[in-house]
């Protein structure tokens, strides 16, 4: 079972339930509160706007005991993903190094825009080719990536939209995964007018967890 | 007493600060005025502390414990501490 957690403010839970279906995985939503560690065989972090973006954008659900599960959990192997403001939880937490600022130029930016894997070692990217390039949805204002040392990027964008440090929209930390991009709003021919590059990420979830 | 201590969370002067860039050349500057910017997030903490020395480091605690600011890009600075 795959934990979507969902703290107040989060509005992208649902979105990920229905990748994770697509790809053939069981998830369920987990409000925040009843996060137990060692429950789950993996975790997601959804988009939105955890506590309104107060402070900043993460930092008041980077502080709750639901993280700190989250942080045992991911230090016992299981993979976490933050995507968006999930991202942006994990780095104010500290499980992902760096910050997550406001956007240069500012502004919130809501498009599709290509990206490029640049690392297919973790969990959630084994089945792309390394300098593969998906087209996915963005939709942030504070997606401006301030690297801290020389952080393990797994994604870039192709035309960096937000003045991200060495264009990287994505970086992990052993098999913990940020990236700004939704990979959860690219799966569904239906619904996506730029193809279905985030499937992989979660068929990559698949096999990372049937090895 | 009951001190405020009045908080900057501000980017160190290596981050770019494009809200104070836009305030700055958008706005002073189709003023006439020619003034640079940043920009900073000002919070007080309302504290109860023997002296005003005491309530700064108190407060100065508070934001490195609770992250106030991102020690990776904010520099958090006391702007004043005032009886209130």
């Amino acid at each position: 079972m795959i934990a979507v957690l969902k703290f107040p403010g989060t509005n992208g839970d649902y979105d990920v339930l229905r990748a994770l279906e697509l790809a053939g995985l069981r998830g369920e939503i987990v409000w925040y509160k009843d996060y137990r560690p060692g429950a789950y065989d993996a975790v997601v972090l959804a988009g939105g706007f955890s506590y309104g973006d107060r402070l900043r954008a993460g930092a008041v659900a980077a502080a709750t005991k639901a993280v700190e599960h989250v942080r045992e959990d991911a230090e016992r192997g299981v993979p976490v993903l933050g995507i968006c403001n999930g991202f942006q939880i994990l780095v104010e937490a500290g499980l992902l190094p760096g910050a997550l600022i406001p956007n240069d130029p500012p502004g919130f930016i809501s498009r599709w825009i290509p990206i490029r894997v640049v690392d297919n070692e973790t969990p959630f990217t084994l089945l792309y080719q390394r300098g593969e390039v998906v087209y996915t949805p963005v939709a942030h204002a504070e997606g401006r990536y301030i690297p801290e040392g020389s952080p393990r990027a797994v994604f870039k964008y192709v035309e960096n939209p937000n003045g991200s440090v060495d264009d990287i929209a994505g970086v992990a930390r052993g098999n913990v995964l940020g990236l700004m991009p939704h990979p959860e709003r690219a799966v569904d021919p239906h619904i996506s007018r730029n193809g279905v590059g985030g499937l992989k990420l979660w068929l990559s979830l698949k096999e990372w967890l049937r090895r | 007493m009951r001190y405020a201590v009045y908080l900057n969370v501000a980017y160190k002067p290596s981050i770019r600060d494009p809200e104070g860039e836009t305030i700055a050349n958008d706005l002073l500057a189709r003023l006439g005025y020619s003034v640079e910017v940043r920009a900073g997030k000002c919070l007080v903490l309302y504290i109860e502390a023997p002296s005003p020395e005491a309530a700064r480091a108190e407060a100065l605690k508070i934001a490195k414990e609770a992250r106030l600011g991102n020690p990776n890009v904010h520099v958090v600075e006391v702007l004043k501490v005032a009886e209130a």
